[in-house]
């Protein structure tokens, strides 16, 4: 996959992963269509595109907005290539501490927002023969891991849509793309659901001593260049990243190894 | 784990691998607890499964499970073992797929067993042991074509009881993930198509699928033996599970061809 010329739509834009790869792919000649919630953090991100970009800002999970937005983002360079579906949420709270209510709001965030976009936009590539969906999942879209349920679920959903998907549209030419970053140095464990649905807030959680987002977006353009349809992203030889193997290799023990990592907690 | 005299609550338990599991688990001394809509259904099966109860319920109504798992608790006290089984097939291209599909189909094969799980597992808690079990499927292991929205829920349900698992383990409660290929069910008669309406067709290599009464026999020696993960058939379909493992990108190969047949097919 060539990303020159390219229209590429980033949902998740105004930081982490998402705002690394605007940068990254601005240095690579696409045009760039920015989203996210925050008008002026998409600006900011903008600035620092070298590219025709168009930031884009709304509500993923406002559904019925969407066909209004896409027509938008069309409208830009007529048309888009490639849609990096990267905005979602995650969780750091033990399924015995969590509102039901929590486990709707990642889904909705996480699987039903990229799904709808997805939805509307795939018609027009389908028709055109040419395209790339750009999942961005987790590691925990492939290993079910502690103060994650809501969060694996959803992030399982989204590989498993994403695969059956791609068995579909590979013979029109629209490729699909699942992305399971590790530990990435991003707000994604501060801007975490606790149980009760409030924001988890400053930790020490090991992602922030994860790969820098410039790294993740090297990554992750590297392998779309080859049109690679899993990509894991971390740290080579980083703990989380042999999850993924021995998930592979063995379940069994992999299961063993996550039971370990939950915290105890007497009640 | 032991089977006889435990205090086993199924769902979807009046057709299918339902059903089976429960005359299985019964003729091994469980005290079982079926559950599912149709109640006449459950009552037949409840007349060959002796010692069992009937609570018949809509598994998506969630603002009724409190209520059901208090009756499922007095039964005998507690409860040893949930088996998540209700769900839900859908067949249908993406393509053609309405959203409201999917929300559907995750509301029935997710959030009721999760909803569930999380009113039963409290009690298991504070007892110190306790068994869940989820059936989910081939497909929430692979992506297959004609499938995204049954996929998707299916690898969320196992996403959310891999997680569980690991956090439970230490309070004595263990999680098994159950995953059928073809077994010989209503399963595609009931499946939604791709407008929400029953999709009313059977399926041949579902047709072509070991019986339910084999199935059961495959999750019980798992339940015996303690496996984690149970898989259930014996069909080319049971490949698949390990070349997603060993070769993803074979697999991704072969759903895609299979995914241009079903397209020329219409």
């Amino acid at each position: 996959m060539d990303f020159a010329g390219k229209t590429i739509w980033i949902t998740g834009a105004s930081s982490g992963i998402g705002a690394g790869l605007a940068t990254a792919c601005a240095r690579a000649g696409a045009r760039l269509i920015l989203s996210g919630r925050r008008a002026d953090a998409l600006a900011e991100v903008a600035g620092r595109c070298q590219a025709a970009t168009l930031p884009l800002p709304f509500e993923t999970t406002d559904l019925d907005a969407l066909p209004g937005i896409v027509a938008q983002a069309e409208a830009f360079t007529g048309g888009i290539d490639i849609l990096v579906n990267n905005a979602g949420i995650s969780q750091r709270s033990l399924a015995l501490d969590t509102d039901f209510d929590v486990y709707r709001r990642i889904m909705e965030v996480d699987f039903f927002a990229p799904l709808r976009l997805t939805q509307l936009v795939l018609p027009a590539m389908v028709r055109r023969g040419s395209g790339a969906i750009v999942n961005n999942a987790s590691v925990a879209g492939k290993v079910g891991s502690p103060l994650r349920t809501g969060y694996c679920a959803a992030k399982h959903a989204m590989v498993g849509w994403s695969d059956a998907m791609r068995a579909e549209i590979a013979q029109y030419g629209v490729t699909v793309h699942v992305v399971t970053p590790g530990f990435v140095a991003t707000g994604i464990a501060d801007n975490a659901l606790k149980g009760d649905g409030s924001v988890n807030g400053p930790t020490d959680d090991p992602v922030n001593a994860g790969i820098s987002i410039d790294e993740a977006a090297v990554q992750i353009l590297d392998a779309l260049a080859i049109d690679t349809p899993e990509i894991p992203v971390g740290r080579a030889g980083g703990a989380e990243m042999q999850l993924l193997e021995l998930m592979r290799a063995n379940p069994a023990q992999l299961f063993e190894v996550m039971a370990g990592m939950a915290p105890k907690v007497d009640r | 784990m032991e089977i006889a005299g435990k205090t086993i609550w199924i769902t979807g338990a009046s057709s299918g691998i339902g059903r089976a599991l429960a005359l299985a688990l019964a003729a091994e001394g469980a005290v079982l607890i079926l559950s599912g809509r149709n109640e006449t259904a459950l009552a037949e099966v409840s007349a060959v499964c002796p010692g069992s109860t009937v609570i018949a319920f809509d598994a998506t109504d969630l603002d009724a499970l409190p209520a059901m798992v208090s009756k499922a608790q007095a039964v005998t006290g507690h409860i040893d073992m949930l088996v998540n089984n209700a769900g839900i097939g859908a067949r249908g291209l993406a393509r053609d797929t309405q959203f409201d599909v999917y929300r559907r189909v995750m509301e029935i094969d997710y959030f009721a067993p999760l909803r569930l799980t999380q009113l039963v597992l409290p009690a298991m808690r504070a007892c110190g042991s306790g068994h869940l079990a989820v059936v989910s499927s081939i497909s929430g292991k692979f992506g297959n074509p004609g499938a995204t929205a049954y996929c998707s829920a299916k690898f969320a349900l196992i996403g959310y009881f891999d997680a569980l698992r690991s956090e439970v383990a230490h309070e004595g409660i263990a999680v098994t993930v159950i995953t059928p290929g073809f077994v010989k069910t209503a399963i595609a008669l009931h499946s939604l198509d791709a407008n929400g309406n029953p999709h009313g067709a059977p399926s041949s290599p579902i047709d072509r699928g070991i019986t339910a009464d084999e199935a059961a026999q495959q999750i019980v020696a798992g339940f015996r033996a303690g496996t984690r993960e149970i898989p259930v058939g014996r069909g080319p379909e049971m490949a698949a599970l390990e070349l997603v493992r060993s070769n993803p990108e074979q697999l991704f190969d072969m759903m895609a061809a299979m995914g241009a047949q079903m397209a020329s097919a219409g």
